[in-house]
């Protein structure tokens, strides 16, 4: 036996699978089994069929089922029960039987679908109230919506696909929202002004379609470019002298063994973007009989028709002391640059190069801050 | 039992039906009978009428043939049925006056 899958319209676009359904019959496709997104189909002899669909009620005690007693009615009149997803049950019956339409009054055809609308009001609230739990919890992990709108942008520069997809994904579902509720309403409102449904509905459902699943592959295909970008970052130890526009401990005078941070090692991952190049570095420095030194680098090389300045409030707003405001400070070689005083953070820009460091060598001096970014615009000299 | 206002169509031709108790799709031919092939119900219909009578106490039901249920009226349901009769034949003769004007 040949089958196929092919995608079906929405679950509220009653009309439209009628359609959909009977339409695949004449070109020889046989409805066998619904699914979440696609239908089965058998290959058969085209014929003409009419498809309609039934909406259980979902109260108890058959939940989302159709009574048997209902279904054998029914079959009794002609129409075949072929499948059923959710709430929505399939009949088919051929096109010249006598079986009857389901309602001969559009009214009481609306009573049935108040348990779908209900579905589709409860499928919703829930969405918008884990949406809601988890906005909450990223608003508290991140410290405020300054700082929560500061890391979407800061993913944004390092890995825009993902941002893309994000938006995308939170877009299509919107969307599906949106016309399957104003689908269902509208269906609704009809039947109870006693317009029967329209089993054949010309072209509607094609826009649903397009936008539904368009926005929803174009949002895996931004995934898999994420992905693709995942496995092209070059992760290595730190290197003894840097190969990117970074510094190493060494030139702010740790001339000491590399160790262990609490099971982190030294190391240096590179990313690279439409956006940018990005680095992201941290390094560990014990020296015999004195404090280690920890260094953590985020440089940026932006795209050069992006401006970093535009850009430096987004990376303040990643600091570890948030209570402390940065202060700017005049760095030769660079174009400018703030420290946190008697912090242990810097932010520096020149040209298309952007760094946040934070350098813990447990003085927390400003002056060590203006030490480390003098050697950043010593080695940025060679980026100019 | 509720209080009774105007019956619809297929909840009147439903009671005429069960006077002789059936299953479902044996109503239907039936009230296809009673209507003189007039009233085509439909099984969403009549399974939602049926369903709503039966709570309502109307009619009850009475065994099982297969995945068949069969139903009866019951007394409650034969004077809604006998009420109803009443008012409908009120408004036809409230009408005659309609064939005097017509003459």
């Amino acid at each position: 036996m040949k089958y196929r899958w092919k995608l079906h319209p929405s679950d509220y676009a009653l009309g439209e699978n009628e359609k959909f359904y009977g339409d695949m019959e004449a070109k020889g496709w046989r409805l066998v089994k619904r699914g979440e997104y696609r239908s089965k189909f058998e290959r058969v002899e085209p014929s003409r069929t009419r498809y309609r669909v039934e909406v259980a009620g979902a109260s108890l005690p058959d939940g989302p089922a159709l009574p048997e007693e209902q279904i054998a009615v029914y079959e009794d009149c002609g129409w075949e029960y072929v499948t059923s997803r959710g709430l929505s049950h399939y009949f088919r019956a051929p096109e010249d039987s006598d079986a009857p339409e389901f309602y001969a009054d559009p009214r009481q055809q609306a009573e049935t679908l108040k348990g779908l609308r209900r579905r589709l009001l409860v499928g919703t609230l829930i969405s918008l109230g884990l949406f809601a739990a988890l906005l909450a919890m990223i608003l508290t992990i991140s410290g405020g919506a300054v700082e929560l709108t500061a890391g979407v942008r800061r993913y944004w520069l390092v890995a825009p696909g993902l941002v893309v997809f994000y938006c995308l994904l939170l877009a299509s579902g919107i969307a599906a929202d949106t016309i399957d509720r104003w689908q269902i309403g509208r269906t609704y409102r009809r039947l109870k002004q006693g317009v029967p449904l329209d089993h054949a509905p010309k072209g509607r459902g094609r826009v649903r379609f397009a936008l539904v699943h368009g926005l929803r592959w174009a949002s895996y295909l931004f995934l898999a470019l994420t992905a693709l970008q995942l496995v092209t970052v070059q992760h290595g130890p730190m290197p003894t002298q840097p190969d990117g526009p970074y510094i190493v401990l060494s030139d702010v005078g740790w001339t000491g063994e590399r160790t262990d941070f609490m099971g982190n090692t030294s190391r240096r991952d590179c990313t690279r973007t439409f956006l940018s190049e990005y680095w992201d570095t941290r390094e560990y420095v014990e020296n015999p009989g004195h404090v280690a030194a920890t260094i953590y680098q985020d440089v940026y090389r932006l795209a050069p028709w992006m401006d970093p300045m535009d850009w430096v409030d987004c990376v303040m707003a990643d600091r570890i002391q948030r209570s402390h405001e940065y202060i700017p400070m005049d760095i030769e070689g660079l174009d400018a640059a703030w420290v946190v005083e008697g912090g242990t953070e810097a932010v520096a820009v020149k040209g298309q190069l952007m760094a946040h460091i934070t350098y813990l060598d447990g003085e927390y001096k400003t002056s060590a801050l203006q030490g480390v970014l003098e050697a950043l615009a010593g080695r940025w000299s060679a980026y100019s | 039992m509720p209080e009774q206002g105007p019956m619809t169509e297929a909840m009147y031709y439903i009671l005429l039906a069960l006077l002789k108790p059936g299953h479902g799709y044996g109503m239907m031919q039936r009230i296809r009978e009673l209507s003189g092939g007039r009233l085509v119900m439909g099984p969403g219909t009549l399974y939602g009428v049926l369903n709503r009578m039966n709570k309502d106490g109307w009619i009850a039901f009475t065994g099982e043939e297969g995945r068949r249920k069969n139903y009866a009226i019951t007394d409650a349901g034969r004077d809604a049925l006998l009420a109803e009769y009443k008012r409908l034949k009120r408004l036809v003769a409230d009408g005659t006056v309609l064939e005097e004007e017509q003459g």
